[in-house]
């Protein structure tokens, strides 16, 4: 009979690795439930990308640190910061996109996008012909492209919530991240999608993703061991032959070198 | 010991599950953590309203007339049946220059909502992209608390469109409804209330006008029929494209006869509050 060891304890060791193997699992029950929550109509139209695994994560957390520089908007800036080093902490991102947000709208005239305006606004901002939205051209100045149909993203929104709910009744934690929803598709995951909600997943004995300092950019656990790292070993310039003499004995007659 | 008619005890019980419901959702994750989000429980005659305007859009739309017929048998059985609405001022941008809502700052899209504020079909617009992310995490937090109580529940645009017309909620744009119960097996999917409620020659005209395709013969004419019946080599029916003078006119009819029960509503409640 096999034994799995399971610790947190170092970081992607293989206890590390067994116990992430239940987060993800975790976040599979968490896209059952994305995948059947309710849409209008239900209508399909959400597309997930399920990444885990240090290199994939660290390239997320390089594209928001990126995209930080990338606005002039401070706030945004510094969660792009701070939401960077979370996704590095977490066990596994949960990509949820809705490929129909921009190229097929609802066409219900609802209101929720422009009010009076109807679906005139959607139709006419994007560009158009015979009520069939061009989503070829993808260049945008802004990190999501817009205007979005927000019946289909209040459908996301039924996602997003959906798998958070799961998260909750398997005491995974997790929380919602647009920064990370916007990295993501830059990345090129939910390739379908103009809009992605990022889920970060963990099971830690510290919710990584509450509870942080206004410097965690720079000091959080990985950068405090890191700097340990670079600290410590400078602190071996007080040397001695350990063999031939014990500080802590006080003085010895020392042997002779014969 | 006493005995209780149980059936009786869980329909009252749906309003402590509606309170439970309201704090699911008021306990969700949000995206921007702003999002102020309200909540209202409507029982009673004040469901009464809500249902008329249900009524009338539901003349020229489907899914609401849906919604209504199901409503409708569920306040004859249960007065105090509670609808659960949930929204937020959804208009106000969060303040993130994100660009979803097609304007690449807050400050330019909050000057779009100053001109153009007004009701839609059903909401309340424009409103801001993440704004209605938050709403709809919330909405969802409330559907899988019901579930969670084993009642069946559906959360409807139709119902918190009703409402919002009416003035529930006031200040929110993006307003969903929430029926909490019938305590039943399906109530809001594969809807018993709508048995024997439309006949086979409403069905057809139905399918063959949302579905055409399906229904058309060879295309490589120009000019496909449609198949309305078995024998549709028998016959020359073809779709027109042109403005339904008669369809327009049942819902101008519809829309004004919402106005006129907004109105009602309003001085009736000026009338109860004075009194």
């Amino acid at each position: 009979m096999p034994a799995e060891y399971i610790d947190e304890w170092p970081p992607y060791s293989p206890q590390d690795l067994n116990r992430k193997q239940g987060v993800i699992t975790a976040a599979r029950m968490m896209i059952n439930a994305a995948m059947t929550a309710p849409f209008a109509g239900g209508v399909p139209q959400i597309e997930v990308h399920l990444v885990y695994g240090q290199e994939e994560q660290e390239k997320i957390a390089r594209k928001m640190e990126e995209l930080a520089y990338e606005t002039e908007n401070r706030k945004l800036r510094r969660m792009f910061k701070i939401e960077a080093v979370m996704v590095r902490e977490s066990d596994a991102v949960i990509f949820l996109g809705d490929y129909r947000a921009r190229e097929t709208p609802l066409d219900l005239e609802c209101g929720m996008c422009a009010g009076p305006l109807g679906c005139s606004y959607v139709y006419e901002k994007n560009s158009s012909k015979l009520g069939l939205i061009d989503a070829t051209d993808r260049r945008s100045d802004t990190l999501i492209k817009g205007p979005l149909c927000l019946a289909r993203v209040d459908d996301l929104g039924y996602a997003v919530g959906s798998a958070l709910w799961i998260a909750s009744q398997l005491f995974v934690d997790a929380r919602p991240f647009i920064t990370v929803g916007i990295a993501g598709q830059k990345l090129g995951y939910c390739p379908n999608s103009d809009i992605v909600v990022g889920i970060l997943v963990a099971a830690q004995a510290k919710n990584p993703f509450v509870d942080v300092h206004p410097l965690y950019h720079l000091i959080n656990m990985k950068k405090v061991i890191d700097y340990t790292r670079k600290q410590y070993i400078i602190a071996r310039v007080l040397t001695y032959d350990y063999r031939l003499w014990d500080p802590l004995e006080g003085e010895e007659k020392e042997e002779e070198e014969g | 010991m006493a005995v209780y008619d149980g059936n009786k005890l869980a329909k009252e019980q749906l309003f402590e599950i509606a309170k439970m419901v309201a704090s699911a959702a008021l306990r969700a994750p949000q995206i921007t953590g702003t999002t102020k989000i309200r909540t209202e429980i409507v029982t009673g005659e004040d469901l009464e309203p809500i249902i008329e305007i249900m009524g009338e859009i539901g003349k020229f739309n489907v899914f609401v007339r849906w919604d209504y017929e199901t409503y409708k048998a569920a306040y004859e059985e249960n007065k105090n049946f509670p609808l659960l609405l949930i929204g937020a001022d959804a208009s106000k941008p969060a303040g993130f220059d994100c660009g979803a809502c097609g304007f690449k700052t807050c400050r330019e899209f909050a000057k779009f909502v100053k001109e153009n504020k007004g009701m839609g079909g059903l909401f309340i617009g424009p409103n801001c992209a993440l704004r209605v992310l938050d709403v709809a995490i919330a909405c969802d937090w409330a559907c899988a608390a019901a579930a969670l109580y084993k009642v069946d529940a559906r959360i409807q645009g139709s119902s918190g469109g009703a409402a919002l017309m009416l003035g529930h909620l006031e200040g929110c744009t993006a307003v969903l409804g929430l029926p909490i119960g019938p305590p039943h097996d399906l109530v809001w999917f594969s809807r018993r209330t709508m048995h024997r409620k439309f006949d086979w020659e409403e069905f057809k005209k139905f399918i063959l006008q949302v579905q055409p395709t399906i229904f058309l013969a060879f295309p490589g004419g120009g000019r496909p029929k449609i198949k309305d019946s078995d024998k549709w080599w028998e016959r020359e029916v073809y779709p027109l494209i042109g403005v339904d003078e008669d369809f327009v006119k049942r819902k101008q009819e519809a829309m004004a006869n919402i106005i006129k029960i907004i109105e009602r509503v309003a001085s009736e409640r000026e009338k109860k509050n004075k009194g």
